[in-house]
């Protein structure tokens, strides 16, 4: 009988809801973040993300900044869903988040995080200017044994 | 043996995180090469996709106009020097055995350009005519170098170099696309005086005219031959993710990792996996 593995996908979790003005001036481990609160990334939740070891990354730009920027991915870990690491950077979404009005409605590949510890929170921080409005999506994937 | 199949290393991987497990992945990959991932100084691999954000330390477009990321890469419009932040693992090491590995483009290298300098150190082309270039260690304001015929035709090259810290113009090697290049003149003897500024304490990578570079390797020791032709032919090799999730099936019906075993020396570098039976 042959085996195979797949890539499997869960269903995506919206990590971040920035309905809120992302301030620039701040970063996650600020008090004057602006950001949403994330959603936790818990891989021992079968409604979440049991047993993923990545989640594939998009980030939707609602309403983009004034002027063209940089966003960039933050996580902060946690093993017992209690105690958490302060936010740390992960790395930059490959793209420019063009300005709004033009780049409105824009979904960017935000690239891939590789989860290593048990809970995970994921933000967005945006670095030369404020993004209006925008929401980051985690899709989890894990290999499964079919 | 998906790892080669697949071909991963041909495709510049995008950015992804934690930064943890990319060095992780990255110091992996480099012991199944048989290189020591403490002599990795510096890798700048430019990730993709699209039009890259700036995010070297401090910013390496931010400090350093008229250079930018574009395509997967650092592009130099024109004469620019980038001026890479001050790091202790490169600000600490003074002249000594390197090998670099750099894709470039490099439309229009001329006299003077420097692939990298550091303080009483740099790596440059000392002189050319004809295209045929010297590329040489400026060591303390002297230089040693070998000429070599190397035109540069506009496509994306693997230049590598391996210096072995000395005083002897033999003591560097230069190729091109992962296959050694004999000097012109192996006995030539190239002296000099250093143009360049000896006095900065800061690790710069450039001064290049219309250059497209895509990625950058340094690291503290002299690579072998075969370990600089994996790298120059797959030059995102060390960035893929490590251990591969790749599984097949066994003589019992159950799937098994494959186990990849790597030893010092990509010579001996052996496969192996579980055959299950």
């Amino acid at each position: 009988m042959a085996n195979e593995v797949w890539v499997k996908s869960l269903t995506t979790i919206t990590a971040q809801d920035n309905t809120a003005i992302l301030d620039a001036t701040y970063d996650p481990n600020s008090a004057s973040y602006t950001g949403g609160t994330p959603t936790v990334i818990d891989q021992s939740s079968g409604e979440n993300a049991a047993g993923a070891e990545m989640v594939n990354l998009e980030l939707l730009v609602t309403q983009g900044a004034a002027t063209d920027c940089t966003a960039e991915i933050w996580s902060s870990e946690s093993e017992d869903g209690t105690n958490y690491t302060e936010y740390k950077y992960s790395h930059t979404v490959g793209d420019t988040i063009i300005q709004t009005t033009d780049g409105d409605g824009n979904r960017y590949d935000a690239g891939l995080y590789v989860l290593k510890a048990k809970y995970t929170k994921l933000v967005v921080n945006s670095s030369d200017d404020d993004i209006d409005d925008c929401t980051l999506y985690a899709t989890p994937k894990l290999p499964e044994i079919q | 043996m998906s790892f080669f199949l697949r071909q991963l290393w041909k495709q510049k991987p995008s950015m992804y995180g934690p930064v943890s497990a990319v060095q992780r992945d990255i110091f992996l990959n480099a012991e199944r090469c048989g290189i020591d991932p403490g002599s990795i100084a510096l890798y700048l691999p430019m990730w993709g996709p699209g039009n890259q954000q700036d995010y070297g330390p401090g910013g390496l477009t931010g400090i350093n106009s008229g250079v930018k990321y574009q395509e997967n890469g650092l592009y130099y419009t024109t004469d620019n020097t980038i001026t890479y932040p001050a790091h202790p693992a490169i600000n600490n090491y003074g002249p000594g055995p390197f090998t670099v590995i750099t894709q470039m483009n490099d439309i229009d290298i001329t006299y003077d350009d420097y692939i990298f300098q550091k303080e009483y150190f740099s790596l440059r082309i000392i002189s050319s005519s004809s295209r045929q270039f010297s590329f040489g260690i400026d060591l303390y304001g002297q230089d040693i170098g070998n000429t070599y015929s190397y035109q540069p035709e506009g496509s994306l090259d693997s230049l590598a170099f391996v210096y072995d810290g000395g005083s002897s113009s033999s003591g560097l090697k230069f190729y091109r696309n992962g296959v050694f290049q004999t000097p012109n003149d192996p006995t030539e003897v190239i002296g000099g005086t250093a143009t360049q500024d000896d006095s900065a304490e800061i690790f710069v990578i450039g001064n290049l005219t219309k250059t497209f570079m895509t990625s950058f390797l340094y690291v503290k020791a002299e690579l072998e031959y075969s370990q600089i032709a994996l790298l120059s032919d797959h030059p995102y090799i060390l960035l893929q993710r490590n251990p591969q999730r790749r599984y097949f099936v066994s003589a019992t019906g159950l799937p098994t990792p494959v186990n990849l075993a790597g030893v010092p020396g990509f010579n001996s570098i052996t496969w192996s996996w579980e055959s299950g039976a």
